[in-house]
């Protein structure tokens, strides 16, 4: 589905077309659902924020004016959502004791050695992604997962690809920093 | 080159994607600043890391019933703005219900400001005849009718006032302007129960 075909997709959902919305559901339900997992690893955490992206879409689709592309616009909604729940779950995480990670870990004991290193590499990415800064999180997580070049980064949350190289160099020297001191 | 660029190449030089002449350039820049050689190793061991990470689960079938779930949360919830009220009616909406809201608000105020909130006796007590809140009070409460300054209810009417607060005989010095008591103000000492006793009295003479 190109560019053009998206915008009539719109224009025909606007129009009162409720089918054009679920082929835009469709064309992105799995880049949209794997960029939010990204930024948050529980599946169900992920699952109910890429629901709310396309329930933000639909409610605010009549405001699309196509400055940007279709795309550029979800990933941004899906991208500042993300960023909405890691502040709520940090909150509740301050008040709370339970520690998924460490259950993730125990549940993979019985598993042959390397797949538990492979498991506990994980893990340690996983905490040093979360670990990062707003900024560099999403940064990292367009870039390194989504392979988006710094251009559409930079429509995407509208900065410059200079101010991009920078969040970007240090979210991955900040990630290799973190393994390697927590492999000690 | 800026720091942003330089930043920009060391990253690509960690991922190999730098032809020749750009790789050689990275490394000249690395021999003459070696301390960015410990943030090179750090990205290269993300990188390394990286490529180890596990892919993570997604349950089956859970993209095929995808649209399902986000079609059934918009049917219960989302459909008013689009189906039920026109696009050039919106901008209207929202600043009405905005005002609504407000109104409200002081609508709630109003009925909760301290005169609204005084007990049924005072607005009963508003409702009596002056002169007999008078005879009343002067009854419960022992006041003498000839204290000097003492302003009755009944004088306070507007008709009254005036000539009242100016007489000489009440407004004599300032000594005698601090006696000056009206009858609200007597109420107002009174205990609940007792202001109760008045008006059962007054109802009676009524």
């Amino acid at each position: 589905m190109n560019q053009h075909d998206e915008l009539q997709l719109i224009r025909e959902f606007n129009e009162g077309n409720e089918r054009a919305f679920n082929q835009l559901v469709l064309q992105y339900k799995e880049k949209i659902y794997w960029l939010v997992r990204r930024m948050i690893p529980d599946h169900d955490d992920a699952n109910d924020v890429t629901q709310n992206v396309f329930i933000k879409a639909y409610q605010s689709l009549e405001s699309f004016k196509g400055d940007s592309s279709f795309y550029t616009w979800l990933y941004r909604i899906a991208v500042n959502l993300s960023l909405n729940e890691i502040r709520r779950k940090k909150i509740r995480r301050t008040f709370s004791i339970d520690d998924q990670e460490t259950g993730q870990l125990q549940s993979q004991e019985e598993q042959p050695h390397e797949q538990l290193e492979r498991a506990e590499r994980t893990r340690l990415i996983r905490q040093a992604i979360d670990q990062l800064p707003e900024k560099q999180k999403k940064v990292f997580v367009l870039r390194y997962y989504e392979e988006l070049p710094y251009e559409e980064i930079a429509k995407i949350l509208k900065t410059s690809v200079g101010g991009l190289k920078a969040n970007y160099f240090h979210a991955v020297k900040k990630i290799g920093k973190y393994i390697k001191h927590e492999s000690k | 080159m800026n720091r942003n660029e330089l930043y920009g190449l060391l990253v690509e030089y960690a991922e190999g994607t730098l032809d020749a002449s750009r790789r050689v350039e990275v490394e000249e820049i690395l021999y003459t600043r070696p301390e960015l050689q410990e943030d090179l190793d750090a990205i290269r061991s993300a990188f390394d890391n990286l490529q180890h990470e596990e892919e993570m689960n997604v349950p089956a079938l859970y993209f095929s019933n995808f649209l399902p779930a986000v079609r059934s949360r918009i049917e219960n919830g989302s459909r008013l703005r689009v189906q039920f009220i026109p696009s050039w009616l919106q901008p209207i909406i929202v600043p009405a219900v905005i005002l609504i809201v407000l109104l409200s608000f002081a609508g709630l105020y109003e009925s909760l400001k301290p005169e609204h909130r005084q007990s049924p006796v005072y607005s009963i007590v508003n409702e009596i005849e002056p002169s007999k809140i008078d005879e009343v009070t002067d009854y419960l409460a022992g006041f003498d009718l000839s204290i000097p300054g003492r302003i009755t209810h009944s004088e306070l009417l507007a008709e009254n006032f005036d000539r009242t607060l100016f007489a000489d005989d009440i407004i004599a010095s300032n000594t005698l302007y601090e006696n000056v008591m009206y009858d609200n103000q007597i109420l107002s000492q009174l205990e609940e129960n007792d202001i109760e006793y008045i008006l059962e009295q007054l109802k009676s003479v009524q």
